[in-house]
């Protein structure tokens, strides 16, 4: 039986107008049957995005391709526009990444899942009747309800639940899903993959997974090809590949997904740099924390780890004393945060910098790097001029950025880089705690681990303190030394990170660890730690 | 299954109506002040008008009383405030007519041709940003999204000229000046269509490539849906509400338009109107056309402040939760 779907050595050049072509695939093979999944595994920059694209036969204009795509057995490069329309949706189902992007904002639910059925052909009134029943396929609450509703009005799982509705509508043989949960909590992530694994399994669809999460290709594959500069670099069943990886780049990402066990660390003397006692918030009648308490150790890494609305964003605002706590407070070297005022608020700002999620919101996009970095040195007057340049010049090679990116804007860096540059701001005026608010959660795995190690090396040059916050276990486990669970506004668990880890007490922590990427696979493969 | 229409909450529109009131208050202060504190008055004004230079100061005092002149301003302000609220704007110092009869006239004429001129101005803006949007070709591409780009730098008066000399003198398709009949609506129309026109390819050209430009768009052509079909069902929709922003700064344009393309076309209208009254400086007729166009402006507004959010949900849900 010949394949589902063949690439033979597909190129895909991009030219740019008046700019040289660039090579996005590079003579990629493969081969999928019916029923399998295959991941295909690399970072941005890989190429895996553009397959997926040439697939579904939605390169842009301009892209040149070379090689040849059969779908059952027949070629598909090179046909009209009009019969890709008859393929896509029908015997190609895509589930986009970006599931809070990829519905129209301002067109119903309903509409937009009809609009999958209605477009191959199917009579209106039919397709309206199928609507309920695809949204209770995918796993979702009051169908009726939810045909009505806008997009906006469901949280990001549901959004990808009905994404995946829509790729699934016309019984497709072939699904394409490009990293189908980015921007989801790891345990609505595994929820919304068990789901989908189900839906495939049961109708025989066969899967091209594009994902840049290892953990997850493990979990979910039957084989594995990892991509790199527009070429596979390795391919095979997930087994082999994960025991015995052939090229250094899948020896260096497995590494990077494998959770290590760091030395374990003795807890720093002396007494906690910051404490949280009892502290309690609501916002009108809703209960956002209850009685949260635990210590914040000098020197070392404490992280809070939670899912979103576990309360772990409000205790780092009243932490650092952007929101006041409903009961209990916080301390920070003895003092009452919420009642510092004037200059003794000036010297706990200066004594505390905070490192957000997002590098690419967080810095001001008319700023050079230099003059990023030096803002708090000028905001707290620290220096003149010339030594100004001195420091920042010592800050960025301390974090690892060229001298040369001095002059660049944001626009012009990487992701990496520019989180780089929130940590050298961060550090500039020296200050003793840094909270770190999923510093790593919006770059790609690679580079989430060149960040963390330098998280890692800076704390040890300057002995300044991390508070960590994060919903990412891997990053956890990675940095941190004191962990603090939080669930819905309470603390479930909390401890010395590798007790927390071998030893979860608390079913809850049992479930969060159980959520993570890559978890299933150690189990299904006994991957051990390296 | 049944569409529910979304219609605006009671205190949505009531904020709404309260914020239109406040803007028309403050625009008519406005003219007030500007008009009342300048270094004349209307009985000078008149009385050099009527060449009387040599008035006897009786004859001021008595039209100083008759406008109110000889009161406080606050009393000046209160009454002029208490008669427009009657829509008792005052009289013409030139011809004596009360100024709302004079607007009442007006409207009409220049009500048409704002209407015709927006008419061909969507048609034209809409159709030209949609093939820009459309065409595959590079070169066709960049010419229909560079022509709006010319449309709005061309002056009105020299396309109205330019449309006179052409269409009038040369051809005799069409009369040049007077308000008889549709034939005379088509050059200050067009005249007035092009300017206005141009905007609107141009904002409408940038939001459709922004729209074609997310996400949500691949994702609806991965479900088979043709290029044409996403444009007008779902990038069109998306694009849309960039446009309707627009619609003040178009009322706007239209209403400043009229003044040069009825002069240039000898057209009656409060185009006319205006420019008659700046001249002579008649203040009561000038302020009635500045109380006329900020009262378009706010009812444009509230009217697009309305139709957002049956155009786009999410805006409800932001300003209630902001």
């Amino acid at each position: 039986m010949p394949p589902l779907l063949q690439v033979e050595d597909l190129r895909v050049t991009y030219r740019p107008r008046g700019q040289a072509p660039v090579a996005a695939l590079e003579g990629v093979s493969l081969a999928l049957h019916a029923g399998e999944v295959l991941a295909i595994v690399g970072e941005s920059g890989s190429g895996k995005s553009t397959l997926a694209a040439a697939i579904a036969g939605l390169t842009p204009a301009g892209a040149r391709l070379e090689g040849r795509i059969l779908l059952d057995g027949r070629p598909v490069t090179g046909l009209a526009e009009r019969d890709w329309r008859a393929l896509r949706g029908r015997r190609i189902g895509y589930v986009p990444q970006e599931p809070g992007l990829s519905l129209d904002p301002i067109q119903r639910i309903g509409a937009q899942l009809a609009e999958a059925l209605t477009v191959h052909g199917v009579a209106a009134a039919e397709a309206w009747r199928r609507v309920p029943e695809i949204l209770a396929e995918v796993g979702l609450p009051d169908p009726e309800g939810i045909a009505q509703k806008f997009p906006h009005e469901l949280s990001g799982g549901m959004r990808q639940r009905v994404l995946i509705g829509i790729g699934l509508a016309n019984d497709p043989p072939l699904l394409i899903a490009d990293e189908p949960t980015s921007g989801l909590d790891v345990s609505v992530q595994r929820q919304v993959l068990d789901h989908l694994e189900g839906l495939i399994q049961r109708r025989r669809v066969a899967v091209l997974l594009i994902t840049h999460d290892l953990g997850m290709a493990a979990d979910r594959a039957d084989r594995l090809l990892v991509m790199r500069g527009g070429r596979v670099v390795e391919a095979g069943p997930v087994r082999d590949v994960f025991a015995n990886p052939r090229h250094p780049y899948t020896a260096a990402l497995l590494a990077a997904a494998r959770p290590s066990a760091p030395a374990p660390r003795p807890m720093p003397p002396g007494l906690p740099l910051m404490i949280v006692e009892g502290l309690a918030k609501r916002f009108g009648a809703a209960t956002a924390l209850d009685g949260v308490s635990f210590a914040v150790p000098r020197g070392g890494t404490t992280a809070i780890v939670g899912e979103s609305g576990s309360g772990k964003t409000t205790t780092a605002r009243i932490m650092l004393g952007l929101e006041t706590p409903s009961a209990g407070r916080v301390r920070f070297d003895g003092a009452d945060v919420a009642g510092l005022r004037g200059a003794a608020l000036r010297g706990f700002r200066r004594r505390v910098q905070v490192v957000y999620q997002n590098p690419y919101a967080s810095l001001d996009p008319r700023f050079t790097v230099e003059q990023t970095i030096a803002e708090p040195l000028r905001a707290f007057g620290l220096g003149d001029r010339a030594a100004r340049r001195v420091r920042v010049a010592a800050l960025m090679d301390s974090v690892g950025l060229p001298a040369r990116l001095a002059g660049n804007r944001p626009a012009a860096l990487s992701g990496g880089q520019r989180q780089r540059v929130a940590i050298a701001r961060a550090l500039a005026i020296g200050p003793e705690l840094v909270v770190l608010d999923e510093p790593v959660s919006a770059l790609d795995a690679a580079v989430q681990a060149q960040i963390l190690a330098l998280l890692r090396d800076l704390q040890r040059q300057l002995g300044v303190s991390y508070l960590l916050i994060s919903h990412d276990l891997a990053v956890v486990r990675e940095v941190a030394d004191h962990v603090v669970v939080l669930h819905r506004g309470r603390v479930v668990e909390q401890g010395p990170a590798e007790a927390l880890f071998e030893r979860p007490a608390e079913p809850y922590t049992r479930a969060l660890l159980g959520d993570a990427p890559g978890q299933r696979a150690a189990r299904r493969l006994a991957l051990a730690p390296a | 299954m049944p569409r529910q229409t979304r219609l605006p909450p009671p205190g949505y529109v009531a904020r709404r109506l309260g914020q239109s009131a406040l803007v028309l208050w403050a625009a008519f202060t406005l003219a007030f002040a500007i008009l009342y504190i300048l270094p004349s008055d209307p009985v000078s004004i008149m009385l050099n008008q009527a060449e009387q230079s040599l008035a006897d100061a009786a004859q001021v005092a008595a039209l100083r009383a008759e406008y109110n002149l000889d009161q406080p301003l606050v009393v000046q302000y209160g009454i002029a405030l208490w008669r427009a609220l009657h829509l008792d704007l005052g009289r013409s110092i030139q011809t004596g007519q009360p100024v709302a009869a004079l607007l009442a006239q007006a409207i009409p004429a220049t009500a048409t041709l704002a209407a015709a001129a927006l008419a061909l101005a969507l048609v034209g803006g809409i159709g030209l940003a949609l093939a820009g949007s459309l065409a595959q070709a590079g070169w066709l591409r960049a010419a229909l999204l560079a022509a709006p780009a010319l449309g709005v730098s061309l002056p009105t008066f020299w396309i109205g000229l330019l449309l006179l000399q052409a269409l009038s003198f040369h051809f005799f398709l069409f009369p040049a000046m007077g308000n008889e009949g549709w034939q005379s609506l088509v050059l200050p129309a067009l005249t007035l269509a092009v300017p206005t026109s141009a905007a609107i390819a141009q904002v409408l050209g940038r939001s459709l490539a922004a729209a074609w430009g997310q996400p949500f768009a691949e994702a609806i052509r991965a479900k088979g849906v043709s290029r044409p079909r996403l444009l007008l069902t779902h990038v069109l929709p998306n694009a849309a509400v960039p446009l309707l922003t627009m619609a003040g700064i178009i009322t706007g344009n239209l209403l400043a338009g009229s003044v040069v393309t009825e002069t240039v076309f000898s057209r009656e209208g409060v185009g006319r109107l205006a420019q008659g009254a700046v001249a002579v400086k008649d203040i009561p007729v000038v302020q009635g056309v500045v109380l006329l166009a900020a009262a378009s402006f706010v009812l444009v507004n509230l009217l697009v402040d309305l139709l957002y959010p049956l155009l786009d949900p999410r805006i409800l849900q932001q300003r209630q939760a902001g």
